[in-house]
């Protein structure tokens, strides 16, 4: 699985209004379902907020993954914001966190979700793949940006 | 003396007899004091409070009578009580968490200190006390507490937001050193042998590098040392350990250093390798810490006279109100704004100014040293500590829950199962409780694409014990036991969520 394949670059936004956590991922989820993406907004937020209050997302280096499995949608969708100003997400490095890469799925798609989850996190490994993302200025740009990756990979 | 002692002294005749007499009575109060801290706790009042009040209870004037009141055995039982809990505290404080909040720790530790002490002495002054009396008075409660700061916020319930936590946390053991600085200059400068000046600003820089500097090295020694050492049985590790934890202490404050921030930093730097017997090593700390805060605390209460406290009940209750609701708040206040933090979280920062053994152990200098009133600042002393410690500390909880600065995590269950090794691991092996919300809850084993060096070990579910196979499926409420590099713990926690031990 690409990830290419599930993320399109209008449900990318560079760069969010959110200056804080809760409303970055608000904004997400918004960005989806108004791009038709989802079957209930309001399940898919609470589904990644519920996920949040386990544990954060922030996985350090200024990333982070919130992602939530509900009946809010039928297929595996993503979302990407960069923040403006770096936003705290209580993340594992105390870093504030300027990429946020949302994830959604329905509970039966396990497996994808989670090869999902490994892959941008192994993306995100890769440092000049980081460095390019952090000054992409537009949606399209970190849109190539990852297609160019994955492509390469 | 009272009647009650005056019973036990008549046994007291012959050595077996007086060390088992001492021991029965701090056996007794120690295990009250364990005992009833959980239920102090639910009330929200700092257990610390409590071990106050029993020793208060069982010393001179209360209803034990054991007389106890040796200012220089105090100070030295309490500096060893301060150098087992503060290693402790840098043994379970993250690197990550001091590089978060270093900058504006050092900066309250420093300057927060020497307003939070102007202040003071300025209020003590208007209240009527000697220039003299009331800058000593600044100066000794002027630092938080690390016993206290580590008693409110990792014994209790509270789940603070890390940022806030670390903050608290890190200034309250960099802090003793200038408090204790400004206490020393202040005394000399009554006694006579100097005044005041540059040299004592230079003196605090230096106590504070050097006491880094030592508590580096020793502990980067000791952290190459240690996996090299073959010792003949498991419970002398932790021996080692706490000698490295003396040593760092020792040699510091002979250098010059501030010995309290050597040593916290060596356990800062020891508890962020791979040792050997690692979780034993954490436990025994961890034991000797509380057994220090009881004891201290405890200790302090016995030097305690409840009739002389009377006399200073008034002025110590408007400083310590004064140091509470103003000084602290006040001395907080600017110094954050530039560190990126909410206006909530600097209240709340300015709110929990604990203070605790450090106060009361500096307010026993002044009394060896022989200051005229030294014994009445000892005692206002005694008083501005238990009410700014009882008013921010039992209100903790309620705050944290208002200002909405509380980490919305669950409480996990503890951890079951453990790697005991010789060698320091490459890795670590944790438990995560199976909630529903995270992503790893309903897939099979195979499906979790873990990296290369990790694997999940077992699942226990219920009172089962699963072996890990590429089939057995993870459902809510399952203990998995995940194996894992280091490196690959954010990883790991994205798909399995909190770890238990966390």
């Amino acid at each position: 699985m690409r990830l290419i394949e599930i993320l399109k670059p209008q449900d990318i936004k560079v760069p969010l209004q959110a200056t804080q956590k809760t409303e970055a991922i608000t904004e997400l989820v918004n960005l989806l379902a108004a791009n038709g993406q989802l079957l209930d907004a309001k399940k898919v937020l609470d589904a990644v907020l519920d996920r949040e209050t386990t544990r954060t997302t922030g996985i350090g280096n200024g990333l982070a993954i919130p992602h939530g499995k509900s009946t809010g949608t039928s297929n595996l969708v993503m979302a990407i914001g960069k923040a403006a100003t770096p936003i705290d997400f209580q993340a594992i490095d105390g870093r504030p966190v300027t990429l946020i890469w949302l994830l959604s799925s329905p509970p039966d798609k396990t497996g994808p979700h989670i090869h999902a989850l490994a892959r941008i996190s192994r993306l995100m490994t890769i440092d000049k793949f980081r460095q390019q993302l952090s000054s992409a200025a537009t949606s399209q740009e970190v849109f190539d940006i990852i297609a160019q990756q994955e492509n390469a990979l | 003396m009272t009647e009650a002692w005056h019973w036990f002294s008549i046994l007291s005749l012959s050595e077996p007899n007086s060390s088992g007499i001492m021991l029965l009575v701090l056996g007794v109060l120690v295990a009250i004091s364990v005992v009833f801290s959980r239920v102090v706790d639910r009330l929200g009042v700092p257990v610390m409070l409590l071990f106050l009040g029993v020793g208060m209870m069982a010393g001179t004037e209360g209803l034990l009578g054991y007389p106890f009141e040796d200012y220089g055995l105090a100070v030295r039982l309490g500096n060893v009580a301060l150098v087992l809990i503060l290693f402790d505290g840098g043994f379970n404080t993250s690197a990550a968490a001091i590089r978060q909040v270093l900058y504006p720790s050092v900066v309250l530790a420093t300057a927060g200190v020497a307003a939070t002490a102007a202040l003071v002495a300025v209020f003590a002054r208007f209240l009527g006390l000697s220039w003299s009396e009331a800058a000593l008075l600044g100066a000794v409660v002027s630092s938080t507490d690390a016993a206290a700061v580590f008693a409110v916020l990792r014994g209790g319930s509270l789940h603070l937001q890390p940022k806030v936590g670390h903050t608290v946390e890190v200034e309250s053991c960099l802090n003793d050193p200038m408090a204790i600085i400004l206490t020393l200059t202040i005394i000399e400068s009554i006694t006579g042998q100097k005044l005041p000046g540059w040299s004592a600003a230079l003196s605090v820089v230096v106590q504070l590098v050097v006491g880094a500097g030592v508590g580096v090295a020793i502990g980067g020694l000791a952290r190459k040392m240690l996996p090299k050492v073959t010792l003949g049985t498991v419970g002398l590790y932790p021996v080692l350990t706490l000698s490295v934890a003396f040593i760092s202490f020792g040699a510091a404050t002979l250098a010059y250093g501030s010995g309290v921030m050597a040593v916290f930093i060596t356990g800062v730097i020891l508890g962020n390798s791979p040792l050997p017997y690692k979780n034993g090593l954490a436990r025994v700390h961890d034991a000797m810490a509380w057994l220090s805060q009881v004891g201290m605390f405890l200790m302090m209460g016995l030097l305690v006279f409840p009739s002389r406290l009377m006399q200073v009940a008034g002025i110590g209750l408007a400083v310590g109100l004064f140091l509470a609701l103003i000084a602290r708040p006040l001395a907080v206040f600017p110094l954050l704004l530039p560190f990126g933090y909410s206006l909530k979280q600097i209240a709340y920062i300015g709110w929990v100014g604990l203070r605790g053994s450090v106060p009361i152990i500096l307010g026993t200098f002044p009394v060896l040293a022989g200051v005229p009133g030294a014994e009445r600042v000892f005692d206002t002393v005694f008083f501005i500590v238990v009410v700014s410690s009882l008013i921010p500390g039992s209100t903790l909880r309620r705050t944290t829950r208002w200002a909405k600065l509380n980490v919305p995590e669950r409480p996990a269950p503890q951890t079951a199962l453990e790697i005991n090794s010789p060698h320091p691991l490459e890795g670590e092996l944790v438990a995560f409780l199976i909630s529903p919300a995270v992503a790893v809850c309903g897939a099979s084993l195979r499906q979790i694409e873990l990296p290369a060096k990790a694997s999940v070990v077992l699942v226990i579910r219920g009172s089962h014990v699963l072996a890990a196979r590429g089939d057995t499926m993870l459902q809510e409420g399952d203990h998995a036991y995940v194996y894992f590099r280091y490196e690959d713990r954010p990883f790991v926690e994205l798909l399995f969520g909190r770890p238990q031990s966390a």
